[in-house]
Parts: C-alpha cells; structure tokens; sequence
C-alpha cells in the first residue's frame, strides 16, 4: 500500500474496492494496528490511533471481522458472542479466579447482551450450538454480530460475501441494510458488485496501493479510470 | 454448569472427602497407602490444573513445570530451615517467590510462540532440574537435597490424614479457581487468544498481558504444589523434580483432553493410579505408560473426557434424529 | 515419589571418557605456555562433541521442513545407533563395515516405522503441530523404553574407531576420534548439499519443504518425501549415534540430553537451516567443553540453556535465522 487518503464519514456505509492484490486488506490490517504504517495517520474522532496497539485500537470501538476464522471452532454460539463485549467489561483476572461480584455481574451482563444479539439476524435457533457445525454464511452472521455487540463506532468488515454461495450473499445483503438502517459508521470491503452498489453511500476505489477514484456508487460505475483498472470485470446489476 | 455435571462432581467431591475415614475402619492396612496415594494425587492435580490454565485455556505451551515446582519446593524448605518460618507462612511465600521468578523467565521467553516457547520452558526445567544438583551446595543440599522437619499441629504431629486432606482443600480451591477463571471475562479472552492471536487483539484483547498472567498462574499453582510436597515428604532433593515430571504433567493434560478442566483432573487420576495398579509389572511400568500415551495421541486427540464427550454427543445427536423421524412419520 | 525416572541425567561431561583427556591436561598444565594448548585441545574436543549436536540439529531439520513438526524422538535414533554399535562390535565381534550397514538400517527401520505409526497418520488427519510434537515424544519413550527392556537399561561401552588421546598434528593438538566426527558430519552436510541441489529425488525433497500443497499438485508423493525424510533422518542419526559410542556412556537413556542439545543447536541455528543446525552444533559443543574444561562439568549443560535463553531474547529466529510468515 502506497499512498491513500479517505475519509469515512458517521452514519455512512464506506465501500473500498479494488482488484486482487490492491491493498484493501492491508489498509484495515493498519487500521487495526496488526501491520505498523512506515508513515501517515490515522485519525478516529479527531485523535491519533495510528501508533497505538491493536487491542487499544478496538478499545477506541474499532470492531473488525475477518474472511478466515480458524480455531474457534469449539466455541458456541453465545460464548464468541461474549467475547464481544470484552471491550465493554473490565473485570479481570483476579476478579475472575475468585469469581468476585464485579466478575459474576458482568458475566450476567456479557450473557444477557449475546442472546439478545442473536435476534439482529435471527440466529436465536443456534445460540448454543458450537461454531463448527454452522454454515459458512450463519458463522459470518456470527462474526458480524459479534462486531456489533461491542457497539462500535466504527465497523471494519472485510469481504464478508467471500466464500458464500448467492443465497448466502442475499442473506448478507439484507444483514448490511439492516446496519445501514441502524446507522452504524462501516468501512466495507467487498468484491461482489451488487452489494456495494445495493448499500454502500460513498465508494473508494484502490488500486496498487494507491487510491484512484471516490464518489458514489453511481459515479464510480462510471469512472473511466475505475473501469479500466477492472479491465474485464462487468458491472453487472450496477450499470446505470 | 448443568444440575447432572453438579450433581457429579458433589458426589465425587463427598467421596473424595470421606474416603480416607471410611478406610480406616475397613482397610487399616491399606488406609495409610491410599492416603499416601491421594495426597500425592492432589499434589500432582494442582500442578496439571496450573498447565491446564497456561496450555488449555490460554493455548501456550510450557515444557518447564518441574521448574517451578521445585522452586516452591526448595523455597518453602530453605525458609523453614534457615529462617526457621513456620510452614504455614513458608507456604504463601513458597508461592508468591515462586511467582516473582515466572515473572522474570517471562521476560525472557514470553515473546515466544510454539515450539521455540516449548524448548525455552524446557531449557528452564531443565537447568533448573541441574541448578539444584549443582548450585550454592551448602543452602541447597546439592544431590542430596534437603530435610525439613516434622510438622507440629497443637501439639500433636502431623499424620498423612492431616496431609490428605490439607492438599484436597489446596486442590480444591485450585480447580474451582479455573472454573471460574473459564467462564469468567478472563477466562473467555485467554481461550480467543488460543483460537486465533490476531484475532483476539482486534477484538480488544490485550494478549500480552493475558499470556504473562497465564504464566504466572501456571507457576504459582506449581509452586503451591511444590511447597505442599515439601513439607509433606519432610523434604525435597534434585530427583523429586527431573524435567521427567514436567512431561508428565503434560501427559495428564493432554491423555485427559487438552482444554477442558475436567480432562486435567480425570488424566492425573487415571494416569497417577496406573502405576499403583501396574506395581506388579513395575520393570515395563514406563513402557506402558509410553504406549498408553501413544494411543491416545494416535487415536483419541481429544484425550479420555474429549472423547467420552464426543461419543456422549453423537449417541444424543442419533436419538434426537430417530425422534424427528417418528414425528415426521 | 519419582516421575518416569527417563530424564534423570543430564548431558554430563565428566561422564565422558574423554574425562580422561581432559585430566592429562590438567596435569600438563602447570607450565603456563600449556594453558593455549589446553585451550585448542578443548576447542578441538568441542567442535568434534559439536559435530554430533550438529548432526542431531541436522537431522531434526530435516525432517521439520519436510513436516514442520519437530521429531523429539531424535535422540532415540542416535541411541538406538550406539546400542546397536555395542552390541555387533563387543558381543557379535562383527568387521565395522557390517556393523555401519546394520546400525544405518536400523535407524532407518524405527524412523519409518515412527512415521508411519504416528506422524503420517496424525498429519493427514490434520492434528495440530504441538500434539504432533508430543506424539513424537511418546515415541521416544517408546523407543527408549522397550531398548531399556531388552538392555535392562544397563550401560555398555563401546571401542572406540579411532584413538581417544590427544596427539599432535602439525603441532595442533587432536583427538582422532574427534576429528573423525568432524570430518563425517562435514562429509554429511557436503553429501546433503549435493542430495538436495545436484539430484533428481533431491528437488522434488525439497519442493516438499516449501509446499507441501503445491508439490501434490505436482504430483509429487508427499508421503514419501515424508518417509523418505525420516530415513535420512534416522539412518544419519544412527551414525551419529556409532560415532558418539565411545566418547561417553551408552545406555538406553542416552538419547533425550543428546536431543536437547540437538535441539539448541538446530533453535540456536536458526530452525529450518540445516547447514546453520550444524553451526549452532559447534557452538553448543564448544561451550560445553569449555565450561566443562574450565569450570566444571554440572555447570556445562546449563550454561548453553542459559546461552539459548540469551540468544532468543536477542534473536527469536536462531544466529541464521530468518523471519518467515
């Protein structure tokens, strides 16, 4: 990644697209503190995040999900939805060990806030059932969800249509509107068209590095610049 | 916790409780056995439950937990002899100095991940295992180690149905400490730092702090172990603590299912009775326990509780299915 | 009570028998232009122990590019070498010759049979690397456990090839039998070298290393590169393992200080780089030596654990070492 400068705005759905190998999963792996930027910023309500690690990124409500999951699969349900609220809890170690007021509280707290987050996209059915047994596009609802228990003010989700069949991607598409509706700040990058023309407010468009176009979805589909970087790729249901 | 698993464990906690009296009105003879048996059984139970916490829950490995049981052992023995502490307060000190020296191998090896964080916790045991052999002879005892005397309860000396039941309530405290630390904000944090590092740093958690504090929990229960098998063995030397055992606890861990507590405490029980059972074959007692190891590893990844479970788990999944196609027919 | 009682001796000099050496150095040594020549025979003793913890470096290399996991069981093969070297040379009074062909196929027996029996198996089910490790331990207690068995863990002792004096070459002092460890382990790297980069077999073994998937798609027998693999480990170790015979005592238990060491030195190298394994073994050896020479024999093993503590703090990915992702 080169040279990008944007701006994701309150309330608004961001798209970042770009071919293969663009750098858009980079940006959010900077964004997120897991790769360290040579050079630039990185403001998040007026203050600087850019130096700061990983965990007190997300603790600035900075929540991510990611395309890969490996290794929770014995968790359930409801367990990965607690780890959500992580962020919003402080009770730690030693309260944990001897299980003290604070601990037990926040455990009710932490449980309450899961189930009742299992009916932003219907998930109830499956609250306790281990992560392993669900498909590809119910675990990326979870992933989602999970984002949004912490109640972020800003939602990073990267590709989260990769590897869902249409149906699947449908079941997503409302997902996101339903965020749009409930007005949460998204950066959002996406391969599939048609959700990025169905949801997104602003569209960024990166390529090499480096950003070459920003508009909206309509003024991107039109953008020479936009299409010759997709050379051979069609618009399909966005060509106005 | 379900009301079956509750109920369960009361009953084997009762069991466990009044078994030594039951004994020593049928078995006299054998009380004492079994007594010497158990205390050593929760001795070796604090130590897997401190790994199960380190290497089940939080997903880091540590080859090196003879170390610091011996250094509870040895601290616990050189204050009582040199300083003349009362066991009662050797015991929390054993433990909080062998606390402070899990904070400082920390600097060192925490960095570390995987095998290289393996071979540096075993570097530990290892030398420490040597150290106690070789080093500062005339505090340490050297290969012979060092005598601690009797302990003195109002008057009366302490017998092994005292150390039974002392090292039960430790253990005791020990496993309901893990408990509560799995299901706890803690507990779930640790385990996402086993499923996935970057992952679990996105979402807020600060691993760093959560691995050192896994560490340091990991050599404070081997500590306490080692302070109890102090006093309760009137002593320690180099050879209660080859790196041997450090391999061991890991066995117990890992034959009764990595990541669950009750795969730490069910692999001790099973794997510290074999030996008593096996006596009579005592020349291949380690090539039995070597091939037990091995089929588990081969055959039962999960471990003794993680299959048990597992099978559990499908015999209701077909039950459940048979029932919807009643219903359906 | 005792644990397994497997582990109890650490890698101990004075058990050597080059003890004996090291006596006729102290004694020589109370003219003071003796002391470099003391220092060169000890530095010369160690590049020849080195050589050996080279070799085990090398050999657990081996087999983890090919599988990345780390065989614990290594110092069995190198065990079961000196065993099988003891007993043809003292009891079968067999010609060397036979004795190098059965001792190499020996090791190569029980690593192939190690990998068939577990590593395989539990790769392809895709167990995670740590419980694959640990397996690997199992089957060094195995291996050590049912050798122990038949020996009844007693010590044997075996003739040494070459002479375990020091004399002068050209004015430097040597050991020959230490030297010849050198001289093979150098030979071992060089016929590697040429295994891996002037043969057919050898590319495809080291296409396996880089990617395991991408060779299937190439149509390369992964498995047998895995197999094959642990042949070339085992069959080196037990080499190694003639060649260790008589410089210290051989008994069903020698194998585990013998893979620790081989472990730093291959950690110490840079995991992944078997020319730097041997390096790392050098390294190891001549602090052992030193130390050993200079201090005494107890503090030897444990300053490499703390050189190997030092060197991660420093560089987490060996002297060589190079970050992969």
């Amino acid at each position: 990644m080169q040279s990008v400068n944007m701006d994701v705005e309150e309330g608004l759905i961001t798209a970042l697209i770009g071919p293969n190998g663009a750098g858009k999963t980079t940006l959010l792996n900077v964004i997120n503190g897991i790769l360290k930027a040579d050079s630039g910023s990185i403001l998040m309500e007026g203050e600087e995040i850019v130096h700061l690690p990983p965990h007190d990124i997300a603790g600035r409500r900075i929540a991510r999900t990611f395309q890969i999951l490996r290794g929770y699969e014995q968790q359930t349900v409801v367990e990965s939805l607690m780890v959500g609220c992580h962020v919003n809890t402080r009770s730690g170690i030693l309260a944990g060990l001897c299980s003290l007021p604070l601990a037990r509280a926040e455990n009710r707290k932490a449980e309450k806030a899961a189930r009742e987050a299992l009916a932003i996209f219907d998930l109830t059915p499956y609250a306790d059932m281990p992560l392993s047994v669900l498909p590809h596009g119910t675990q990326r609802l979870v992933e989602i969800t999970r984002a949004l228990v912490s109640e972020p003010k800003l939602l990073l989700l990267d590709e989260p249509t990769s590897g869902l069949n249409p149906r699947e991607s449908d079941v997503l598409l409302e997902a996101l509107k339903s965020i749009k509706r409930k007005g949460v700040t998204t950066l959002l990058i996406e391969h599939n068209m048609r959700l990025v023309m169905g949801v997104a407010d602003r569209v960024n468009v990166l390529n090499f590095g480096i950003k070459i176009a920003e508009g909206t979805p309509a003024e991107i589909s039109k953008n020479p610049g936009v299409i010759e970087a997709y050379l051979g790729r069609k618009f399909s249901a966005a060509a106005v | 916790m379900g009301k079956k698993q509750f109920w369960t464990v009361s009953v084997v906690t009762l069991l466990v409780v009044i078994m030594p009296i039951f004994g020593k009105y049928f078995f006299p003879g054998l009380n004492r056995y079994i007594l010497h048996v158990g205390t050593f059984m929760c001795i070796m139970t604090i130590l897997s439950v401190g790994l199960h916490i380190f290497f089940g829950i939080c997903g880091q490995i540590n080859f090196g937990c003879n170390g610091f049981y011996a250094c509870g052992g040895y601290i616990a023995s050189v204050l009582m002899i040199n300083l003349k502490c009362h066991y009662f307060i050797a015991l929390p000190l054993a433990v909080i100095g062998t606390g402070i020296i899990t904070v400082l191998l920390g600097f060192a090896v925490l960095r570390l991940r995987h095998w290289v964080l393996a071979l540096g916790t075993a570097a530990f045991g290892f030398a420490a295992f040597i150290a106690f052999r070789t080093v500062a002879v005339g505090l340490l005892g050297g290969d012979d180690g060092l005598f601690v005397s009797k302990l003195m309860i109002f008057g009366k000396k302490a017998g092994p149905s005292f150390y039974y039941y002392f090292a039960l309530a430790w253990t005791i405290i020990s496993i309901l400490g893990s408990y509560f630390l799995e299901n706890s904000r803690a507990g779930r944090a640790m385990k996402s730092i086993r499923a996935d590092e970057v992952a679990a740093q996105v979402a807020g958690i600060n691993i760093d702090h959560y691995i050192r504090m896994a560490f340091l929990l990991n050599g404070m229960y081997a500590g306490l172990a080692g302070a109890l098998y102090a006093q309760w063995n009137r002593g320690v030397s180099p050879d209660s603590f080859t790196p041997d055992i450090a391999m061991l606890v890991l066995v117990y861990v890992v034959v009764g299912g990595l990541g669950r507590l009750s795969g730490a405490v069910i692999g001790t029980f099973i794997l510290v009775l074999l030996p008593e059972l096996l006596i009579p074959l005592k020349e291949y007692e380690l090539l039995i326990y070597a091939v037990i190891f091995f089929l588990v590893i081969r055959f039962m990844s999960k471990g003794f509780v993680g299959t048990v479970q597992d099978f559990l788990h499908r015999r209701r999944m077909v039950r459940l299915e048979a029932a919807g196609q009643y219903s359906q027919g | 009570m005792r644990g397994a009682g497997f582990i109890a001796a650490p890698f101990d000099l004075s058990e050597m028998n080059h003890s004996k050496v090291r006596q006729e150095c102290a004694v020589k040594q109370s003219k003071k232009g003796r002391s470099l020549e003391k220092a060169l025979l000890l530095t010369f003793i160690g590049f020849g122990l080195g050589s050996i913890f080279g070799l085990v470096g090398l050999i657990l290399v081996i087999t983890f590019n090919a599988t990345r996991v780390i065989n614990l069981a290594v110092g069995e093969f190198v065990m079961i070498g000196a065993l099988i070297s003891a007993i043809l040379v003292k009891s079968a009074h067999l010609p060397l010759a036979w004795s190098i062909l059965i001792i190499i196929v020996g090791g190569i027996v029980i690593g192939v049979a190690l990998n068939w029996l577990l590593v395989s198996p539990l790769l392809d089910k895709n167990v995670s690397a740590i419980m694959i490790i640990i397996g690997t331990y199992a089957g060094a207690l195995i291996i050590s456990g049912s050798a122990g068995a038949l020996t009844d863990f007693a010590y044997l002792g075996t003739p040494a090839i070459l002479p375990l004096t020091s004399m002068k070459i050209l004015g430097f002092p040597v050991v020959p039998q230490y030297g010849l460890c050198i001289l093979v382990t150098i030979g071992v790297m060089v016929a590697y070298w040429y295994f891996l980069n002037r043969t057919h077999v050898g590319w495809a073994f080291k296409a396996t290393s880089i990617s395991r998937d991408m060779c299937r798609l190439l149509g390369i027998t992964t498995s047998r590169m895995i197999a094959l693999s642990f042949a070339m480990s085992a069959g080196i170790g037990a080499v190694a393992g003639l060649l260790i015979g008589p410089m210290s005592s051989v008994n069903a238990a020698m194998g585990f200080p013998v893979m620790v060491n081989g472990f730093i030195a291959s950690v110490l190298g840079g995991m992944g780089n078997p020319y730097a394994a041997v390096v790392g073994g050098w390294v190891v050896g001549i602090l052992h030596v030193i130390i050993a020479g200079y201090f005494a024999p107890g503090y030897a093993q444990l300053a490499v654990f703390l050189l190997l503590i030092v060197i991660l703090y420093v560089r987490p990915y060996g002297l060589f070492g190079v970050h992969e992702d």
